[in-house]
């Protein structure tokens, strides 16, 4: 019988030209829904939150800095799903889905490792420190590098069961980054959205965050599956292009014979 | 610290964020545009050669 999760893959991964045909009506929506909570929230982050009585202006930073370590995660989970399609599945969409949000899953690592700095040096007095939550997030960035040089270097079957091993093996970073707060003295807060005893965060601060963290993993979704469209679309380009090659060959040798 | 200093840095934040986020759905959708339009054509061609 089949997981849940092998359901959704089915769903989603099994056929690329149900993917295509699903992801053109979608996308539209996700990148519209995107743009307008990202649109609401950005506002309220710099018109409707009051100032913190501790970190003064300098809170607003949170409204980006969040979401994006969170998508930093989010993406490496998306990963490691497509890493078990690739392993134990083998569904053609699988190894698309791994290369298609490496990049993306970098880049919003790199954004919470810099908007955090930028965070860091006016509340903390410096931009760097080597505590534990920050060296494991830099370590996640550090992954997500070798795993998109994997598939670059790598641009086959080999290459793809290579990079989802990497994957599955990189992803015991995301609980130490999770934990980290707790199970060492860091110089970074503990939680303080999703954490037992609910929120410790001000609704008037707190509901823009969540817009902003709704809107961030929409345009999060919206770049994979645009992403995702690309790679389905460079195969079939790759597969016509051999057609038409073959289709040339007999014409191209035959003065030879 | 006063509060000039403190939005030097939300501005470098937010303006850092906006670029390379920026720049990712530009190189995104452009590539998506670019592959689109060769396959077309590819196909366009195909049947006519067909």
């Amino acid at each position: 019988m089949k997981s849940l999760l092998e359901k959704i893959f089915d769903t989603i991964f099994m056929n690329p030209t149900r993917f295509m045909a699903l992801s053109a009506v979608v996308l539209p929506w996700v990148w519209g829904l995107a743009s307008l909570f990202l649109a609401v929230g950005l506002f309220g982050a710099f018109f409707l939150v009051p100032p913190d009585y501790q970190q003064g202006e300098t809170v607003r930073i949170m409204y980006i800095h969040v979401p994006a370590a969170w998508l930093a995660m989010l993406a490496y989970i998306v990963m490691t799903s497509a890493s078990l399609g690739v392993l134990v599945w083998r569904r053609p969409l699988a190894d698309f889905a791994l290369k298609a949000a490496a990049p993306l899953g970098a880049i919003f690592t790199l954004i919470g490792l810099v908007t955090g700095s930028l965070w860091g040096k006016p509340m903390w007095g410096t931009f760097w420190v080597w505590d534990a939550r920050l060296t494991s997030f830099l370590v996640l960035f550090l992954i997500y590098q070798a795993i998109i040089a994997i598939r670059q270097t790598m641009d086959d079957a080999r290459g793809a069961r290579v990079a989802a091993i990497v994957t599955l093996v990189g992803a015991v970073d995301l609980p130490i980054i999770k934990f980290s707060v707790d199970w060492w003295n860091t110089l970074h807060q503990p939680a303080s959205v999703f954490r037992a005893g609910g929120s410790t965060i001000a609704n008037a601060m707190l509901w823009p965050l969540l817009v902003m963290a709704i809107g961030a993993t929409l345009l999060f979704f919206a770049l994979l599956f645009t992403s995702l469209r690309n790679e389905v679309l460079n195969n079939r380009l790759a597969r016509l292009r051999g057609q038409t090659a073959l289709a040339e060959e007999p014409e191209a040798t035959e003065p030879a014979r | 610290m006063n509060d000039d200093a403190h939005w030097t840095y939300i501005l470098l934040a937010y303006g850092f964020t906006f670029a390379i986020v920026g720049a990712m759905i530009v190189r995104v959708v452009r590539e998506h545009r670019r592959l689109s339009a060769e396959l077309h054509r590819l196909d366009k061609s195909g049947g006519a050669d067909g």
